[in-house]
């Protein structure tokens, strides 16, 4: 993972309009922004979409002399996270309980069925979080970030991103719990 | 490092664990890099000069931001450039991405949601322009305006159930009309004019009486948000548009001077105006001739400004052309206005201090003397020079020319802001023309 200073030094040369400073920036966040997106989202194509606008968007905030000082790599997420929640609120909700019936986990086949219904209800479950929890509980379970990455993501100090995230997992079991109950 | 999943316990844990172990295909990495290193270059600043690598490397980066466009649908480049005017780095990506949507519309309803759209956004960059005094960057906006809204009224015929175009849009061009130059308000009026739907009839003005005029036998209702192009006089040709009715009365949205009347029916004339092809030969001021020599029939170059030197055939019973000289190009701006002669000399006069060019075929109603008051039509040439097409003056020096009941309308009409609003300064602008015949 790129250090404090490594990314401090990539963003100033990326500000100088340094055409392999900026390369770098996309090879180094573009694939883990582009997994985290895909897997909220659950379609590759709009995870495309959403990692083109999150680097257009830095480019363009860049190029007018704005965008991050420092903490990129939250910076790019909270963006990417914006993105996929505006999306999300211009579609209904999706209801957890009208997936397909969990598999019986007795073979391989049934194993995977059984991991991507998991993934599948986890996905709509954190569309019903508020987005800041979502926020909090994707990046920290999902993308491992540290409690201070992700307060640095949303601007907050590191005490209440442990509040949200109290939260946001207790929310979640209990939409997770509702949904499973026969 | 602690797992964060620790933290969990183990149903939670299984849930992020299969979605975080979810596949994802990872083309889309290496294709949004290239449309990526596309953006870089396409938003380098352009005090660091691009080094030279070759057309092969230019194609490259053009088809790469081809490519972004077609990968991020656009979405962005329309968000982060959406507030961009002319003269921004961004607002080249701004009109390519509108070429972009408009290549995208399938349906003809959906183009004329975004011609509707572009339009109103050039609308909307004019008055920032504007406010910003930067008047002269106006030209290329007022282009891509006329473009759209030619386009919408192309596909509004086509698709009339789709119904009149953008409503918002004419309120819009009437609201920018006053803050703008007459040279502008000619282009702004005829996008108005486009987007009107009304039917159009093209004849003589037989007369005009307050609010009803006569056009070839037709009773022309007009309102007082008409608008009226050049100061039509019985005699002329004017194109009306307007809603009909009943087969000989209109309602006219529209009143604009399409010929001057015509001088003698007999002998010789020369006309000054456009040329325009006709389906008895060739029109101009009104007046339909023929070609019979070859030589002059090759230099004719419709729609263009020229000088018509006509003889009138008894035989065919038509005029035919004996000489077509070109004239100095109109450049589109025109105006009429009012104010004190301060000085004359000849072939010029100045009023409200400009010197205006008053060429022998002027014409000129009284006596243009220092002291009197002059209505003055007048049209600007490609090299700046202001030429007098028709000066009336009045017999007193100390008043102003009364005004006619028409005009006593415009005054209404400008007061509730519908038509152009006077100068501060300089001569007094009471109608935006079309280019003058």
């Amino acid at each position: 993972m790129a250090t404090f200073s490594d990314e401090q030094h990539l963003l100033a040369r990326a500000r100088a309009w340094e055409q392999a400073a900026l390369e770098a920036i996309y090879d180094r966040y573009a694939p883990g922004l582009y997994r985290y997106a895909a897997r909220l989202l659950g379609d590759a194509h709009e995870a495309e979409e959403c990692v083109a606008e999150v680097f257009a968007r830095f480019l363009v905030a860049l190029r007018q002399g704005k965008g991050p000082r420092r903490h990129l790599r939250a910076y790019l997420y909270r963006m990417a996270h914006n993105w996929i929640y505006d999306r999300f609120r211009e579609r209904p909700t999706v209801p957890l309980d009208d997936l397909w019936p969990p598999p019986a986990a007795t073979d391989n086949p049934a194993e995977h069925a059984t991991r991507q219904w998991r993934a599948e209800r986890l996905r709509r479950a954190l569309r019903q979080l508020p987005p800041r929890q979502a926020l909090v509980v994707s990046l920290r379970f999902l993308e491992g970030f540290s409690l201070e990455e992700v307060a640095a993501a949303l601007g907050v100090r590191v005490g209440a991103v442990k509040a949200l995230q109290h939260r946001g997992l207790t929310k979640l079991r209990q939409l997770l719990h509702e949904v499973e109950a026969p | 490092m602690k797992s964060p999943w620790a933290e969990m316990d183990d149903d939670l844990r299984l849930y992020f664990q299969a979605l975080a172990e979810e596949p994802v295909p990872e083309e889309g990495v290496a294709r949004g890099r290239v449309a990526y290193r596309g953006l870089v270059h396409a938003l380098r600043p352009s005090s660091a000069p691009a080094r030279s690598r070759g057309w092969v490397w230019r194609w490259a980066l053009a088809a790469a931001f081809s490519l972004l466009l077609l990968w991020a649908s656009g979405t962005v480049v329309a968000r982060a450039a959406s507030q961009a005017l002319p003269g921004s780095p961004l607002y080249p990506l701004k009109r390519w991405h509108e070429t972009w949507q408009l290549l995208r519309a399938r349906s003809p309803q959906a183009r004329i949601a975004l011609h509707q759209e572009f339009a109103r956004r050039r609308v909307h960059e004019m008055r920032d322009l504007l406010t910003q005094g930067r008047a002269q960057d106006l030209t290329p906006l007022l282009d891509d305006l006329l473009t759209h809204v030619d386009a919408l009224a192309t596909l509004a015929q086509a698709q009339p159930a789709a119904g009149p175009p953008g409503s918002d849009l004419t309120a819009e061009i009437q609201a920018l009309l006053p803050a703008t130059d007459p040279a502008y308000r000619t282009a702004l009026l005829r996008a108005l004019n486009a987007l009107s739907q009304g039917q159009r009839f093209t004849g003589v003005l037989q007369q005009r009486q307050g609010t009803t005029w006569q056009v070839d036998g037709v009773e022309v209702l007009v309102a007082p948000d008409t608008l009226i192009q050049g100061l039509p006089q019985p005699g002329d040709v004017v194109e009306v548009v307007g809603d009909p009715l009943s087969p000989d009365r209109w309602q006219a949205r529209w009143v604009r001077v399409a010929a001057r009347a015509a001088t003698d029916s007999v002998g010789d004339i020369t006309v000054v105006g456009e040329i325009e092809p006709d389906d008895a030969g060739w029109r101009i001021g009104g007046h339909v001739f023929t070609v019979t020599d070859p030589d002059l029939a090759r230099r004719i170059v419709p729609d263009t400004l020229v000088e018509v030197h006509l003889r009138w055939d008894p035989q065919r019973e038509m005029w035919v052309a004996e000489a077509i000289q070109p004239k100095v190009t109109y450049t589109g701006r025109a105006q009429e206005f009012q104010g004190r002669v301060e000085a004359v000399e000849p072939g010029r006069v100045r009023i409200a201090g400009q010197w205006w060019d008053v060429p022998p075929e002027a014409k000129v109603e009284g006596a243009l003397q220092v002291g009197v008051w002059a209505k003055v039509e007048a049209w600007q040439d490609a090299q700046g020079n202001w030429h007098v097409v028709e000066v009336e003056t009045t017999r007193g020096g100390d008043e102003a020319p009364a005004e006619d009941e028409e005009h006593d309308e415009h005054d209404e009409r400008e007061e509730e802001g519908h038509t152009p609003a006077a100068p501060a300064r300089g001569p007094r602008a009471h109608v935006p023309q079309e280019p003058l015949a």
